[in-house]
């Protein structure tokens, strides 16, 4: 007997003609870990809130689902609450009280267990998160990952029989995300848990999920094994967020026998070695000597008693290019970003703006530089996104004209133009980003900020980021990113470097830069390196695989 | 460093403050005061290091001054008389040492609290008085949680005003309030926001089932049955002290103390270790693990 059944579900909001789910059918057996993708108002969240009466949005339902053979609704509230967890987007916003023991008790006091089983269970739970040593703290001290985390050990301590997860890494960074991933496929495979889960990452979960299910505008567009999935979608938008190695695979040759994982794929790229290789063409540049932004021999540290975060920093930015910098947690990235930004000032060495040593009080207001704060949602101030751009631009020393012109070309250039009439908290991440930078593009900036940029974007979304930030490139302004994406800045930059321990150990152009690293690479390069050692990107693979062909 | 009297139960810790500052504020008396005194601002020395009790400090000394000039300005009872006033008024020995007990008392009251601060956390509180009020524990359980969020996302909101040119902390007055009402007017927006994931969050755990129980990571055991014990027989023997006319203070017409008689002393002691009793804690753990070291 199916765990979940949903029967020819159909579901519409109250106010919209058009149905959010259209005969959705699907059955979810114990045990199984299923992926549930699509893009971005395709109907996921409106579909996995079906399977909890409590979170069901109002509208009108055909159709039914049945939990256990009974219909969901006369499945009484307490063992839904009990039975079926759920965790969601946002991590903080989840977390209801203060304490992180209260919040892992918090479910266990609602259902209203007994002192010693509560004990009993968030000690267990705690032990196998490895929670121990943060019971006592407050919530808001963890971090992001560390948040959604204790999210999941909370609803693991009701000992759910099935976990629904809503996009739960969309707002972590790439390192948290994979942990997070980690954390549940081991809860499915060491405890036979079953797991729902809405996720853009598919590169990540494909290899995990037992069955993928595509809903493309409300309907199921197909539903099958990670492998039948990755063939289907080949030549559809969400393609470009599959595993690496089956991207390559389904444009090169396609079948059944589709590689998913970076060793499969080495395995099944072993026919093309001793294919004649066509030379790479060359991606020369000439050396820069016009820089936007160098920092020469910075020193910084927060704390007068603390450790020196940059040691010595010396990095140039050639004007006109992408640059992207990276490197690990705690290397200094988003330090280096805002000793550009003015936000601090190095004890030791020179930031140089365009040429300029920067000097103390130097405002942005002069168009010179443009920041994007890592959380976009934070810009906006007005209730939609027009009236947000244009209130800004009420306080700027421009003519009519000028604003119009100003007001339309950061539209076209960040693909606005359906959005404009939206609250800017509906907007999903991906569009809240490109809200917000055409918010700074208002100012018209020479250079732009960036702060992890792709962090929470899907596939589909993060090449609409780059074509932004081609346009804004080839208009000859300068975008310094600090990111952990690698297959983006592999894909899309210029210029990489690499921080680390406060230093920079590289800085080269992209290709030079990827080729140059053994680990910290593309998923392309690390398969492709036996065969086709000047290989980056999928692009390159692709290219070198069909060359004769 | 690690406080031996916080990691007590919190009813041990409640009953502690109860009976000290019981006694500090309803007994005003010139060694009791001095015993408590020492001991608080000994404990708060052990909480905060020298600095922190140095600013306390400053806080509580212009009261016990104050309370020592003041009163003899509008009180003048007493038989002893050490000048008059312009006014032709006296001032008289007793109703400076009545004020300086008083404000004696207030300081050391001060330096209690601003221990109580760092022992009585909030779950502790929450513990201690959530009991006959579930609901309410929650709440403020939540606006624990939700206080520090809303300020952190105030900042967040602010810096990134900042990065398109519109630092709240600059301009006229009235720019200011106005880029102040934006950003109070959308953090409302973000709080509604907030809330509605949170009582999402609470619905799909089960908030609102009948039944709902407490948890809490306490426990009470032996060693607290035993401390409470003997705080209460120390506060026990200072009260007969007090009712069998052992500890007396007589402020006016004439201020008189009791005699050091043997019960006296005793009672002197008792209350000094009640006092200390944090401290006595944090020492007896200190030797252990000082000998403990030693034998490891």
């Amino acid at each position: 007997m199916a765990l979940l059944d949903v029967q020819n579900l159909t579901f519409s909001y109250p106010d919209s003609s058009a149905s959010a789910l259209r005969e959705v059918n699907l059955h979810i057996e114990p045990g199984e870990f299923v992926v549930i993708c699509g893009r971005s108002g395709c109907g996921k969240s409106t579909l996995i809130r079906q399977f909890k009466s409590t979170l069901t949005p109002h509208g009108t339902r055909t159709g039914e689902i049945f939990y256990k053979g009974t219909p969901l609704h006369q499945v009484d509230l307490r063992t839904q609450a009990g039975e079926i967890g759920f965790v969601m987007q946002n991590p903080q916003q989840q977390l209801v009280t203060d304490k992180v023991w209260h919040e892992m008790a918090f479910g266990l006091e609602n259902l209203g267990l007994e002192l010693g089983d509560m004990r009993l269970r968030v000690a267990e739970m705690a032990s196998y998160f490895g929670l121990q040593g943060w019971l006592d703290r407050k919530v808001e001290e963890l971090s992001g990952g560390e948040q959604q985390l204790l999210n999941l050990a909370s609803v693991m301590a009701m000992h759910p029989q099935v976990l629904v997860l809503d996009e739960p890494t969309s707002q972590l960074d790439p390192m948290a995300a994979t942990d997070f991933l980690h954390t549940l496929q081991r809860l499915n495979q060491q405890l036979g848990l079953t797991v729902v889960v809405v996720e853009h990452r598919l590169d990540q979960v494909f290899p995990m999920a037992d069955r993928v299910v595509v809903l493309e505008e409300g309907k199921v567009l197909c539903d099958g094994s990670p492998r039948q999935v990755g063939q289907a979608l080949a030549h559809h938008p969400l393609g470009v967020c599959c595993p690496v190695p089956m991207q390559i695979y389904s444009r090169v040759e396609g079948g059944e026998a589709c590689p998913m994982t970076v060793k499969e794929g080495r395995t099944w790229l072993e026919q093309y070695r001793d294919k004649p290789q066509p030379p790479m063409e060359p991606h020369a540049q000439p050396a820069p000597r016009d820089f936007a932004l160098e920092a020469r021999e910075v020193w910084f540290r927060y704390d007068r008693h603390g450790a020196d975060v940059l040691q010595g920093l010396n990095l140039q930015v050639p004007r006109g290019q992408l640059y992207a910098l990276m490197g690990g947690n705690g290397g200094g990235k988003t330090t280096a970003l805002s000793l550009f930004s003015g936000e601090h000032r190095p004890y030791r060495g020179q930031i140089r703006i365009g040429g300029q040593v920067r000097k103390r009080g130097m405002s942005l207001e002069r168009g010179v530089l443009g920041v994007l704060p890592q959380n976009p949602q934070c810009l906006f101030v007005q209730d939609t996104v027009g009236a947000d751009l244009e209130e800004l631009l009420d306080e700027l020393p421009l003519s009519r004209t000028e604003r119009e012109n100003r007001l339309a070309q950061a539209i076209r250039v960040t693909q606005l133009e359906g959005l404009l009439g939206q609250h800017p908290y509906d907007l999903s991440g991906g569009e809240q980003q490109r809200a917000a930078l055409a918010k700074v593009l208002l100012l018209d900036p020479e250079i732009l900020l960036l702060d992890e940029p792709t962090k929470g974007l899907d596939g589909c979304y993060k090449q609409t980021l780059a074509q932004v930030l081609r346009a804004l490139t080839g208009q000859g302004k300068t975008v310094f990113m600090v990111s952990h994406d690698v297959e983006f800045c592999a894909a899309y930059a210029h210029t990489c470097g690499l921080l680390f321990r406060g230093q920079l150990v590289c800085q080269k152009p992209a290709r030079d830069f990827f080729l140059g690293n053994h680990f910290y690479t593309t998923a392309a390069n690390q398969m492709a390196r036996e065969v086709f050692p000047q290989a980056v990107t999928v692009e390159d693979v692709v290219w070198a695989c069909t060359q004769d062909k | 460093m690690k406080d031996e009297f916080s990691r007590c139960h919190p009813g041990i810790n409640f009953i502690f403050y109860l009976l000290v500052l019981g006694v500090t504020l309803f007994y005003i008396h010139p060694v009791l005061l001095v015993l408590s005194g020492v001991t608080a601002a000994a404990y708060l020395f052990r909480l905060r290091g020298g600095k922190g009790l140095v600013q306390v400090c400053l806080l509580a000394l212009p009261v016990v001054v104050l309370s020592a000039v003041i009163n003899p300005l509008f009180s003048h009872q007493g038989l002893t008389i050490l000048g008059y006033l312009p006014s032709g008024n006296p001032v008289t020995l007793e109703s400076v040492v009545y004020g300086l007990c008083t404000g004696g008392m207030m300081g050391v009251v001060i330096l209690w609290c601003a221990t109580w601060q760092d022992v009585m956390t909030e779950d502790k509180v929450v513990y201690l008085f959530g009991k006959g009020f579930p609901a309410l524990a929650l709440i403020f359980s939540m606006v624990l949680r939700f206080l520090p969020l809303f300020l952190t996302q105030a900042k967040r909101v602010m810096a990134a005003q900042r990065c398109v040119g519109r630092d709240v902390g600059e301009g006229t007055p009235w720019q200011r309030l106005k880029k102040g009402v934006r950003v109070l007017s959308i953090l409302v927006t973000w709080s509604l926001e907030h809330s509605v994931d949170t009582a999402d969050s609470m619905r799909a755990r089960g908030y609102g089932l009948r039944g709902r129980t407490l948890y809490h990571p306490f426990r009470w055991d032996g060693r607290s049955t035993a401390l409470a014990s003997g705080m209460a027989m120390c506060f026990g023997c200072v009260a007969a002290g007090v009712v069998t006319g052992q500890l007396n203070m007589l402020y006016f017409p004439v201020w008189q103390l009791n005699g050091t008689t043997v019960p006296a002393c005793v009672c002197y002691a008792l209350y000094g270790v009640l006092c200390a009793l944090p401290l006595i804690l944090n020492l007896v753990e200190d030797l252990k693990w000082r000998y403990w070291m030693c034998k490891i």
